[in-house]
This record gives C-alpha cells, structure tokens and sequence, in this order.
C-alpha cells in the first residue's frame, strides 16, 4: 500500500452527483437573482435577525423533542411485539407524510379552542391546552419529525445482529448494560445526523410556525423568502435570502460534523433473535407509557382527518381520480430518483470510509442536507428562469416538480439507506472488492439483503412526501397538471371545506396504504436472506 | 408487476395531454379557485368560446400573488394573453411593470361604490372585507371597528398575515384607514384577541369553521356561499359603521399578446351581462356590473356594508413594507 489517502473510483458516481445537485441549486438561484436585478434594495435587517432568531430557537427545541419522543418509541417498539405494531409504523410514515394544513386541521380538531382534547378537558375541569404557539408548532413538529425519527432509530436497532442479543443472553447482561453496550452505540451513531435533519427540517419549515403560532413574531426565514416571491415579486431578494439560508444552514452542518461518526465495524450476521431485556418489569412499565404516547400523537389526528372526510364517496367527482393518477405517477418519478441518488450518494459515502477519508465521508454523510435547506418555491422559480431561458419552459411544470420533490425527499431517504448501504459496506464491502463487483451485481447482491427493508420504506417515504405536497404547483399549475394538493387548496379556495377534507382523507388513506405495502415488501425481502 | 404498474402509470400519464387545434388561442392566466370545477371558469370559458369561435385556455397559479410572481418570472417573453384576477392592491406594481396594454374600453355603468379611472385594467369583480361570525355561536357583534379593536372582552379572532395573503393586506389598510397614525396602537390593543394569524385565506376560514375563533376576516359575501349553496343561515357578516375596505378584482391585457383584439373582446365579454350573472355565484364576490336580472337571492339575502373604502393603489405600493413593519413592531410579544 502505497498511498494511505485514495478516492476509489466507486465514490465518483455520487460525487459527481453531489457536484451536479449543488450546481443545480446554485444556478437556479443565481438565474433568479438576475431574472429581476433591477430592483431597489431595501432590507430590513433587524426583522430579519429577529426571525431567524425564532427559526434557530423553534427548530433547536423541536429536535431535542422529536428525539426524546423517537429515542423511547423505537426502543418500545424494538423490545415489543404486539398486534397493530406494523400498522403502528405505517401511521408514523403518513404522519410524516401529510401536506401542512391538514396537518394543522387536524390539530385543531383536536387540540384546538374547541377541539376533542378542551371539551374532555372542561368536562374533566382541567385548564385548556394553548396550542396557538410555541407548545402547537412544537407539538406538531414533534409529530412529523419525531415520528420519523422513531422509524429510523427503529430500523438501526433491527439491524443489530442477532451474536450481540445471543452473548447478551448469555452473560446474563442488565438492562441498563444492553443500553449502555448495544443499544445506545447504535442510536448514537446515527443520532448526529438524524438531529441535523430534523433541525434543518424544522427550520425550514413554513406554514406550520406561522398558523400554529400564534403571532407574526413566531415566522420562520421561509417565510421571508416566500413573502418576496409570493407577495413582493422581488426575485433577487428571494434568491439572496435562499442564499443566505444555506449558507446558515451548511454552517450548522459544518459545525456540528466532527459529531458526524463513521459506521461501527460490523460482526457477523445472523438471523434475528429475541433481546433479553424484555421480561423486565420496569421496562415493561415504560415501554407502554412510550407506546400510548406514540398512540396518543399519531392516532387521534389520523382519525380525525379520517372523521371529516367521511363524506368523501358522497363528494366524488372526476376530478379526483385524474388528479390522484397525476399524482401518483409523480411521485413514483420523484420516490425512484430520490432512492437511486441516495444509493449512489451512500455507496460514495461507503468508499470513502473504506479508502480512509474519514472526514471527507462524514461531509458526504450530511451533503444532501444542503437540498432540503434549500427553499423550494425559490428553487423551483430559478429553475422556470433557466427552462425560459433554454427555451423549455412550456415542458418544465411536471420535470420541475420531480425534481424538486426528489431533492426534497432526498435527506430523508438518504438517512433511511446510509446506514444500511454502510452496515454492508463494513459487513462485505472488502469481499465485493476482491470480487471485482460493482454496480448493479453489488446491489443485487451484496446491498439488496440489507437495503430491502430501509429501501422500500424510503420509497413509500419519497413517494408519501411528493404526494402530499403543494410546492411547484402552485407557481407553475396548469389546467393539465393538476395533483392531489393542489385540487385541495383549490377546494379550500371555493369555499367546499367538505370536499378538501375528503381529499385529506383521501391522502392520509392512501399514503397509509402506501406505507403497509412497502413495510410488507420490505419484510418479505429481508426474510430471504 | 412492478414494470405492468410503470407502463399503466405512464400511459394514464400521457392521456391526459392537451391536443392541439386550429382555431385562435387566447390564453388566460388566472388563480386556481377561478378556473377550479365551482369557480367561473367554465361556464365563462364555454360561454365565450361559443360566442367568438376560439379556444380559451386557462393557466393557473395558485392565488392572485403567485400570478403575478408568475407572471413577472416570465416577463416579455410571457404566453398570457389575459391575466384575470389580480387585485386592486397589486394594480399599482402590475402597471409599473410594463406588462400590461391599456384596455381601451369604456368603463361606464358600473356597479363599484366609485367611479372606475385606471386605463390599464377592467374590474370584473368586487366585495367588502369583513368579519365573519356564526350566530348560533356568537351573540355580542361588534358594531364598528374601534369596538371590535377597543372592546377587552370583545371576540376571538382569526385574520390572515398581510406578508402572504391579500385579506390580510386589506385588513392593515383598513386600520390605517380608520385610525391613521393610531394604527399600532389599535394593533396592540387587538393583538390578546387575536387567536392566530395565519399565512393564507383558506386556513383562516378553515379554522374558523371548526371553531377555533369567534370571528374570521374574510368577505361580506361569505354568507352568500353558505346559503346559496349549503343552505345554512347562520353565517353572518358584521357590518362596520365607520365602513369596509374594498377588494376590487381586476383583468388587463397582455401588452406582448398576439391577440390584442381577441383580448379586448374578452374583456367585454367579462363586463357582459352574460358574464357577470356566471360570476357572483361561483366566484361568491359583488359583480362589477350588475346584470339586468339583478343579484342571486343568496346575495340578496346578505346585508351589504353602507359605506365603503376604497384602496389607493399608489399610497398602498409606496406605503406597503412601512405599514407590515409597523404591524410586526406593534405584534411583537
């Protein structure tokens, strides 16, 4: 061995890629920074300071949250089975799958004034829950991201191979030392990137901390940025204020990538076998406390959504299966690009861990953050201004909205595959090399067994994201181009309440569906191994 | 399968393609809600396109903002032909823009509360801003502004962020209207009473509806919705005795069309009888030119504001971040 540091040539494919999504961001912002220099400045900064105060503060407090609800969950979950486990999991992926104002509609429903959650209270005589502020926007954001943060950590347990519960059992090991010795290492590694993407997810986030909250102080930067496209129309400020938020952004993930670890090296596989902690009584105790609390979050707003669109068959008109087909064959484009980049990106992330560049593999670890730091509506407004200017722009709505809810995707599947693509990289990385395998006998082989599980999860996931989001459409809608949000909003816009909350409920079942198939398909693959 | 489910989607995908034809093509830009399945879309669009031996085309963007956001993105280059459904608050920077050709109409026998003056855009429709309230529930209606704002104990309310939305917008030049310099101090008055302020129209009236408020800014014409098409009566708009501020929404044509008289043709049709009864029921908002069978009854059955304010473009365009800056400071906590 003659070089210590070396970029095998597997880890091209995925930065190459990585060059090419932060061109694409950068380009798009730089075309819209141009598309209307002429305007005259006029910055406010200390409004500025001030909400991106509130944005650091709401996202900070909504990480430490969703992780102390995800970390208890997933352990619950992995210690206990029980009926209504799986479709548990898959109310966990449509909750984190639902398009903002449903998500909001629900949670006045019940949480709201008058919602299910005071009248229980007066009856019972308690105080009622404020949920118009900081305590709503958290709760919820609690509800999106601690959800996925339970089905990730979830998934990183499974993976613990079955030697460690069989030595565990036999040493006769305490609880607190299978925490302390298996399972904590295990959440921890993952714990660092999982936190930034949650962070980055709630500081990005829009309409939640600005209906939630309350009061206009309680803005995040997003809306800043949506104000000077939506209702300034001063570009060049949009495309600065969009610059400025990754910068931020990418220093946070800067900052914190030193706690960015590599993955463990990996023992032997085995087949799955059952942890020795679960008899204890105490766990017991807290497990259920942890899963009526999981139950608590996720089921009543579900129900609730599901409650008021019970009328949904008597409202069906034709536009919704046009709409609902629009959507699904989008989202499947966006769910198959945003897998296919987040193996490649993961598989560069693996070589580099193998050819000894550490550091490099963590940066790599945390890039696709940059594309959810990255505002949408300022992203997709570039892009029109590129396809424009190549002369596309009449065909630019439907690849627009693929690729804008691929990028958007794209850190949460991507947290979904790495550790997988990782565990097998540490697991059979050095037997694929010796074997010359690469590409597509590599993930057939050698990543499939491992991948089958997160892959198909991070598919629904992709595919719930798009299809419940309103994004591009908005900006670039045409009477052809009509998907199910956007038919949603056209509702709210008429005045049918009715018939939007059946389109909810529409969505909610259908991503419900969406996540059960895919945990079973999953399951089915890893089963055969 | 998989590759079977591909093929299907794909195939659904491409059927829903637009095919081309060849008679003139006026393309309209417009919000989503117009052109939806209840908005006046297609009735206007099969009702014209009868009467000129054309192809009407709708594009649409979200709301009355994005359009123009949309519009201005596109510039000279722009395939508009007709940009219907900006509003009377984004008049002034659409005129400065360039965008437009002056309609060249004449603009008498209208039923606006004043007399119609600008050269570059039509109104086609118009409403009050107004607070909502369902009587059932709420019984202690305020009777004018200050009393709304001054009352400790007055309603809940639910009202719109005028950085996102255009209601909101209308709100803040109505409290300038009414108390001028005193503004941020009736801000801060109402600012306990407020119970959240939300990015856009539907999510206010959304959460009103479910109760979260007593009261919600919306449109005088709300009512008229519910009772035209729900048939519930307890909808009710509070009327306001220093007046209400007006939304007026406008139509103009593209100056870079290719069918300028194509488009002037349509803007009369707007004005036109025919038009103008499609529109209060679908688009639930005050025609500009009243047709000669007169309003719906569910129309009929709303009370009308007495007095109303009409919006200053210009002041509102060199006075708008101003204004929202002032209501930040005097809503900050």
């Amino acid at each position: 061995m003659t070089r210590r540091y070396s970029l095998p040539a597997s880890a091209r494919p995925g930065l190459v890629l990585l060059a090419v999504l932060a061109g694409l961001v950068v380009l798009s912002l730089a075309s819209l920074f141009f598309a209307a220099a002429d305007q005259p400045w006029q910055e406010n900064v200390g409004y500025l300071l001030r909400i991106a105060r509130f944005t650091l503060y709401q996202a900070l407090l909504s990480t430490a949250l969703s992780l102390a609800f995800g970390m208890p969950v997933a352990l619950a979950l992995a210690r206990r089975h029980f009926i209504g486990r799986r479709v548990l999991l898959a109310l966990f992926g449509v909750a984190t799958a639902l398009p903002a104002i449903v998500a909001v509609f629900a949670f006045a429903d019940i949480f709201g004034r008058s919602g299910m959650a005071n009248c229980l209270a007066d009856a019972i005589g308690l105080w009622n829950i404020p949920i118009y502020g900081l305590g709503g926007i958290l709760l919820v954001h609690v509800f999106f991201n601690g959800c996925f943060a339970a089905r990730v950590l979830l998934a990183e347990l499974e993976a613990v191979p079955g030697e460690h519960w069989r030595l565990a059992a036999s040493l006769g090991m305490k609880p607190w030392s299978v925490f302390r010795l298996i399972d904590w290492p295990v959440l921890r590694r993952d714990m660092a990137a999982l936190s930034l993407l949650i962070f980055i997810a709630c500081a990005t986030s829009f309409a939640i901390p600005l209906t939630l909250g309350g009061g206009p102080g309680s803005a995040t930067f997003e809306v800043a940025i949506y104000q000077a496209i939506h209702s300034d129309a001063d570009f060049s400020r949009a495309a600065w204020l969009a610059l400025l938020q990754i910068t931020a952004m990418a220093a946070v993930v800067g900052l914190a990538s030193p706690l960015l670890s590599a993955p463990l090296e990996a023992g032997a596989v085995g087949r799955p076998i059952p942890r020795p902690d679960r008899h204890v009584w105490w766990l017991k105790v807290q497990d259920i406390l942890s899963l009526i609390l999981a139950v608590l979050l996720v089921l009543p707003p579900v129900l609730a959504i599901a409650w008021a669109g019970r009328g949904l068959l008597a409202v069906l008109d034709p536009q919704i299966p046009h709409a609902l087909i629009t959507s699904l064959w989008i989202a499947f484009l966006a769910a198959f690009l945003s897998v296919a980049a987040a193996l490649l990106l993961s598989r560069s992330r693996a070589a580099m861990v193998t050819g000894g560049l550490y550091r490099s593999a963590r940066l790599m670890g945390a890039a696709p953050l940059v594309t959810l730091a990255t505002p949408p509506l300022a992203f997709a407004a570039g892009l029109y201004v590129i396809a424009r200017a190549m002369g596309a722009a009449d065909v630019i709505a439907v690849p627009a909205l693929v690729l804008v809810n691929a990028m958007m995707a794209l850190p949460f599947v991507h947290r979904l595959i790495d550790p997988a693509i990782a565990t097998a990289n540490a697991r059979y990385g050095r037997l694929a090399q010796s074997l010359s395998m690469s590409g597509w006998a590599r993930l057939r082989f050698v990543e499939w067994p491992l991948l089958a599980s997160p892959a198909t999860a991070a598919f629904a996931f992709a595919m719930a994201l798009s299809l419940g989001d309103l994004g591009v459409v908005a900006l670039f809608g045409s009477q052809g181009l009509v998907t199910l949000p956007a038919l949603l909003y056209s509702k709210l816009g008429s005045y049918r309440i009715e018939e939007a909350n059946g389109i909810a409920a529409l969505l909610a079942g259908l991503v419900l569906v969406l996540f059960l198939f895919a945990d079973a398909v999953g399951r089915q693959h890893a089963r055969r191994r | 399968m998989l590759k079977k489910l591909l093929i299907a989607l794909a195939l659904a995908g491409f059927a829903t393609a637009v095919t081309a034809s060849e008679k003139p093509r006026l393309t309209v830009y417009t919000y989503e809600s117009f052109s939806g399945k209840y908005g006046p879309g297609p009735a206007l669009k099969t009702a014209f396109e009868s009467r000129c031996g054309c192809e009407l085309d709708f594009v649409t963007a979200g709301d009355g903002g994005a359009l123009f956001a949309r519009l201005k993105l596109e510039g000279k280059g722009t395939k508009a032909d007709i940009v219907v459904g900006l509003d009377d608050n984004l008049m002034g920077e659409a005129e400065k823009s360039g965008l437009f050709a002056p309609h060249g109409l004449k603009m008498d026998a209208l039923s606006l509360p004043a007399a119609w003056t600008n050269e570059t855009f039509i109104p086609f429709d118009w409403g009050y801003f107004a607070f909502v309230y369902d009587a059932d529930k709420f019984k202690a209606v305020p009777p004018s502004l200050k009393e709304l704002v001054e009352n400790p104990n007055g309603p809940k309310i639910v009202i719109e962020d005028p950085r996102t939305s255009t209601p909101g917008l209308g709100l803040l030049a109505w409290m300038k209207a009414v108390y001028g310099d005193k503004a941020a101090d009736a801000w801060k008055k109402l600012e306990p009473r407020i119970v959240t302020v939300t990015s856009g129209w539907s999510e206010a009236y959304g959460l009103f509806l479910k109760g979260e408020a007593d009261m919600v800014l919306s449109y005088s014409t709300s009512p008229a919705y519910h009772i035209g098409a729900e048939n519930k009566t307890n909808y009710h708009a509070a009327m306001f005795s220093e007046g209400h501020q007006t939304q007026v929404e406008v139509a103009g044509i593209v100056a870079s069309s290719g069918q300028q008289e194509l488009g002037r043709q349509f803007l009369t049709f707007l004005l036109s009888d025919e038009a103008q009864s499609i529109l209060p029921e679908t688009n639930w908002m005050y025609p500009a030119r009243t047709p000669a069978s007169g309003l719906p009854a569910s129309f009929k059955a709303v009370t009308a504001p007495g007095k109303a304010i009409m919006s200053d473009p210009v002041n509102l365009a060199a006075n708008r971040k101003a204004w929202i800056n002032e209501w930040l400071a005097a809503m900050a906590k």
